[in-house]
C-alpha cells in the first residue's frame, strides 16, 4: 500500500503539502483531484521518491520510498511535463528505460508501440504533443510498475487515445493488480475510470472516498459534490467576480 | 558496491556522451597526427628536439582543462533542468550509483582520449623515425591527474549549482582561486619574511592541473598531490549531489548560502585580481574606488545572470562588503604569519644542527672533491653541527630579517643595472627542542662589470664570512 503519513513539503517556504495522510491501495484506480496549485503533482513526486519529504513520510508496504531502489523499481510517473534524451528515438528510450527498470518487457514494448501507432525510429521531438504523451505512456507500461502514477494523463490526447488509454488502464489493474493513480483538474476525465477519489485543496486533502461511498453522498454527481467542498473550504469566486464587474 | 556504481548506468553515460565524446576526441586525434607530421616535415628529423611532443602535449593540455568540463555539463546538465532532474531522480537507483556512474563514464571518455592521442601521436613520430616514448610515459604522469582533477572540479560546481552559468562560475573559482591565494600567500609572505624562500610556503605539492604542459613537474610526489585534491572534490562533490534536493534544478545554487558563497568569493577573486593588476598604478585611494565599481559591476552581473531577478541585487552591497571583510582578513592572516615567522631568531646555541638543501649556483667549488662533498651534504641533507658556522648563520639571518626589503631589492631592476646580486644558500635549521625552519640566506655577492678595453664582461664574487666557513662544507670559491 502506497500511504502518506503526516505529510509535508515546502518551496521556498510556501507550503505545497501540509500534514497530508492518505492511503493507496492495491489493485485501484484512484483519481486525484484538485484545484491549481492543490499539491497533486508533489503529492505524485513525493511517491515517485523524486522528491524527500519535508516532514511526515511517504511508504510503500511501510518502507520509505526516497532512495529506496526496491520500491522505486515498482513505482513509475508519467509527469505532466515530459522529457525525453534529445534527439532519442522511442527505441532510444527504450534501451535506457531497460537499463534502469529491471522488469522493463520488451515483448510488451514492442506490442505497445504496435498499438499506438508510433515509429520507434524516429526522433521523439518531431512528435506531436499528444504522441509524446502517448510515447511516455507506453514507456511506463512497458517497465510493467506495481504502481503508475499519471500526472494529467489525457492532457493532449485525442478522444480515441483516451479511449485505449482508459481500456489499458482498466485492464492492467484488473489482469495484473496494477495500482494507478491519476491526478487531473478535470473530474469528468477521471469520473468513468477511477474506483477511488482523494480532493485535495492548498496542500490539504479535503476528503478521500471509494466512488460507491461518494455516489451515495452525491445525488447530483461527484463534481457538484466537489465543488461543494472546494468552496465550503474557501475556494469560490462568485463575490470577486462580482466585484470585477462593478468596478 | 551497487550503491556508488551501476554498470548498466555507466554504459547509459557512455551513450550520451558519444556525440560530444567524438566530437572532442576526434579535434585532439586529429592533432596527434598533424602535429608530429608538420614538425617532422618543417624542421627535418635530426633537428627536432628531443622533446617532440611538447607540442602535442599543449594540445592534450587543452583537452584536459576544456573536455572534463564539457562532458561532464553535457552528462550532469538533468542538475539544471526541473523536468530532466525530475527525471533521473525518479530512476530507480541511488544518487550516489548515479553521481557515480556518470562520473566515471566522463572519466573514461576523457582518459581514453588522451591515451590514445599519445599513443597516436608518439607511433606518428615513432613512423617518422622519432622516438619519444620515454616522454610520453612522463607527459602521461601530468596529463591523467590533471585530467582527473578537472573532472572532479567540474562535478563538484555542478554539484553546488542548479543552472550552466552559476556552475562555470563555481568551476572559475575553483581552478583560480586555490593558486591564486597561494601565490598570494606565499608573496605576502616572503616580502615580509624575505629569509624565507619564495615557493617554500606551502610545500605540499604541485597542482599538475596547472602544469600538466610540461614534464618538469612530474613527480610521485605531485601526482599524489594532485589526485588528493581531486579525491577530496570528488568526495565532496558526492556529499552534495547526494544531499541536494531534486527541485533546486534551475536554481542558481542548491541553497541560499552556497549562492552567498559563491558570491562573496567572486567578489574577493575580483578584488585580489584588482590589487594585484593595478594596485602598483594607481594610489590606495584610487584603487578603493576601482576595485569598489568593478567589483560591484561584477557582482551585479553575477546576480542577474544567475538569479534572474532584479530584487536580488539587494544582496550585491552586502556582498561586497563580505568580500572586503574577506580580503581584510586573509591580509590579517598573511600578516601575522608573517610576523610569526619573522620572530624565529634563534641564538647559536639554541641551533641543533642545520643541513644544505640548495645552493646558488655560484657556490661552485674549486675541487672535484669539494663539489662531491658539497653535493653529498646537499643530496644526503647531512646535518651540520658547527657552533662557529651557527654563529655566523644568526648573525646572517638577524641582517636579512633587520632588512625587510632585501627580498624584493633582489629583483629590483636597478639592481641589475648595478649588474650585482646576492649568492644564498637554503638551510634548513633544526632547534634544539625539534622545532625546524628552512631560511634562504645571503652568502655572497656577484658583480657583473664590462671592461671597455677588451668590450668583455667580467664577474666579481665575493663570499661573507659565512659563505667563507662554508668552504670546509664543500668550498665556495669559484
Amino acid at each position: 500500500m502506497l500511504r502518506a503519513t503526516n505529510l509535508s513539503k515546502h518551496f521556498d517556504g510556501t507550503a505545497a503539502l501540509h500534514d497530508l495522510n492518505c492511503s493507496i491501495p492495491e489493485g485501484v484506480v484512484y483519481g486525484l483531484v484538485g484545484s491549481n496549485g492543490a499539491g497533486k503533482s508533489t503529492l505524485l513526486r513525493l511517491a515517485a521518491g523524486i522528491f524527500a519529504p519535508g516532514t511526515g513520510q511517504m511508504t510503500l508496504d511501510d518502507a520509505a520510498i526516497f532512495e529506496n531502489t526496491a520500491a522505486k523499481e515498482r513505482i513509475i510517473l508519467v509527469p505532466d511535463e515530459l522529457y525525453f534524451l534529445s534527439q532519442s528515438s522511442l527505441n532510444r528510450m527504450a534501451q535506457l528505460y531497460a537499463r534502469c527498470f529491471p522488469h522493463f518487457s520488451r515483448p510488451r514494448y514492442e506490442a505497445l508501440v504496435k498499438l499506438f501507432q508510433l515509429d520507434p525510429n524516429k526522433a521523439i521531438r518531431t512528435f506531436s504533443k499528444g504522441m509524446k504523451r502517448q510515447s511516455a505512456i507506453l514507456l511506463a507500461l512497458a517497465c510493467e510498475p506495481r504502481y503508475l502514477l499519471l500526472d494529467e494523463a489525457f492532457d493532449g490526447l485525442d478522444p480515441l487515445m483516451r479511449d485505449v488509454v482508459r481500456k489499458i488502464i482498466a485492464r492492467d489493474v484488473s489482469e495484473r493488480g496494477t495500482t494507478i493513480v491519476i491526478s487531473s483538474h478535470s473530474l469528468r476525465e477521471l469520473e468513468d475510470t477511477c474506483d477511488n477519489f482523494a480532493l485535495l485543496h492548498k496542500g490539504s486533502l479535503l476528503f478521500e472516498n471509494p466512488k460507491a461511498d461518494l455516489l451515495q453522498q452525491a445525488p447530483d454527481g461527484l463534481e457538484a459534490l466537489f465543488v461543494q467542498k472546494l468552496e465550503a473550504a474557501g475556494y469560490r469566486f462568485d463575490d470577486a467576480l462580482e466585484e470585477v464587474y462593478a468596478a | 558496491m551497487k550503491n556508488f556504481f551501476s554498470l548498466k548506468l555507466y554504459k547509459e553515460g557512455l551513450s550520451q556522451l558519444r556525440l560530444m565524446g567524438f566530437l572532442t576526441s576526434f579535434a585532439l586525434i586529429a592533432a596527434a597526427v598533424v602535429v608530429p607530421v608538420i614538425a617532422v616535415l618543417t624542421f627535418g628529423v635530426r633537428s627536432i628536439d628531443t622533446d617532440a611532443l611538447a607540442t602535442v602535449t599543449l594540445f592534450i593540455f587543452a583537452y584536459a582543462w576544456v573536455a572534463p568540463l564539457v562532458l561532464s555539463f553535457t552528462l550532469f546538465s538533468f542538475l539544471n533542468s526541473r523536468r530532466k532532474s525530475d527525471f533521473y531522480h525518479a530512476l530507480p537507483v541511488k544518487r550516489t550509483a548515479l553521481f557515480g556512474s556518470f562520473t566515471a563514464a566522463v572519466l573514461t571518455w576523457t582518459i581514453i582520449t588522451a591515451l590514445l592521442a599519445l599513443i597516436v601521436s608518439t607511433a606518428v613520430y615513432a613512423s617518422l623515425g622519432v622516438m619519444v616514448l620515454t616522454s610520453a610515459l612522463t607527459y602521461l604522469g601530468a596529463i591523467l591527474p590533471a585530467i582527473i582533477f578537472a573532472t572532479s572540479a567540474a562535478v563538484f560546481a555542478q554539484a553546488l549549482s542548479g543552472t550552466r552559468f552559476t556552475s562555470i562560475v563555481i568551476y572559475v573559482l575553483f581552478i583560480a582561486l586555490p593558486p591564486l591565494l597561494k601565490a598570494l600567500f606565499a608573496e605576502g609572505v616572503t616580502s615580509s619574511v624575505p629569509s624565507i624562500p619564495p615557493g617554500e610556503v606551502f610545500q605540499l605539492g604541485t597542482n599538475l592541473f596547472y602544469t600538466a604542459y610540461s614534464w618538469v613537474d612530474v613527480s610521485v610526489q605531485n601526482i599524489l598531490y594532485t589526485l588528493a585534491y581531486a579525491a577530496v572534490f570528488f568526495a565532496a562533490a558526492a556529499v552534495f549531489f547526494l544531499r541536494r534536493r531534486s527541485e533546486v534544478a534551475g536554481s542558481s545554487a542548491i541553497s541560499a548560502w552556497v549562492q552567498w558563497l559563491c558570491r562573496i568569493a567572486l567578489g574577493f577573486l575580483t578584488l585580489v585580481f584588482l590589487y594585484f593588476a593595478y594596485s602598483f598604478i594607481f594610489g590606495a585611494a584610487q584603487w578603493v574606488i576601482v576595485s569598489a565599481v568593478v567589483t560591484t559591476l561584477v557582482l551585479l552581473a553575477f546576480e542577474l545572470i544567475s538569479t534572474r531577478r532584479i530584487k536580488n541585487i539587494v544582496n550585491v552591497l552586502p556582498a561586497l562588503a563580505a568580500s572586503a571583510l574577506s580580503l581584510v582578513a586573509f591580509i590579517t592572516l598573511v600578516w601575522g604569519v608573517a610576523h610569526f615567522e619573522a620572530r624565529f631568531s634563534p641564538q647559536p646555541s639554541q641551533i641543533q644542527s642545520f643541513t644544505i638543501s640548495n645552493v646558488d649556483e655560484f657556490m661552485m667549488p674549486a675541487t672535484d672533491q669539494q663539489m662531491a662533498r658539497l653535493l653529498q651534504f646537499q643530496r644526503d641533507k647531512t646535518p651540520i653541527s658547527d657552533d662557529q658556522l651557527a654563529q655566523l648563520l644568526v648573525a646572517q639571518l638577524d641582517e636579512v630579517n633587520q632588512t625587510p626589503s632585501w627580498g624584493i631589492v633582489r629583483w629590483d631592476s636597478s639592481n641589475f643595472d648595478n649588474g650585482s646580486w646576492t649568492i644564498t644558500t637554503d638551510f634548513n635549521i633544526t632547534l634544539q627542542n625539534g622545532q625546524t625552519k628552512l631560511r634562504r640566506i645571503p652568502v655572497g655577492t656577484v658583480t657583473d662589470s664590462f671592461s671597455d678595453d677588451d668590450m668583455n664582461w667580467s664577474q666579481d664574487v665575493s663570499f661573507n664570512a659565512l659563505g667563507e666557513a662554508l668552504a670546509h662544507y664543500g668550498g665556495v670559491r669559484p
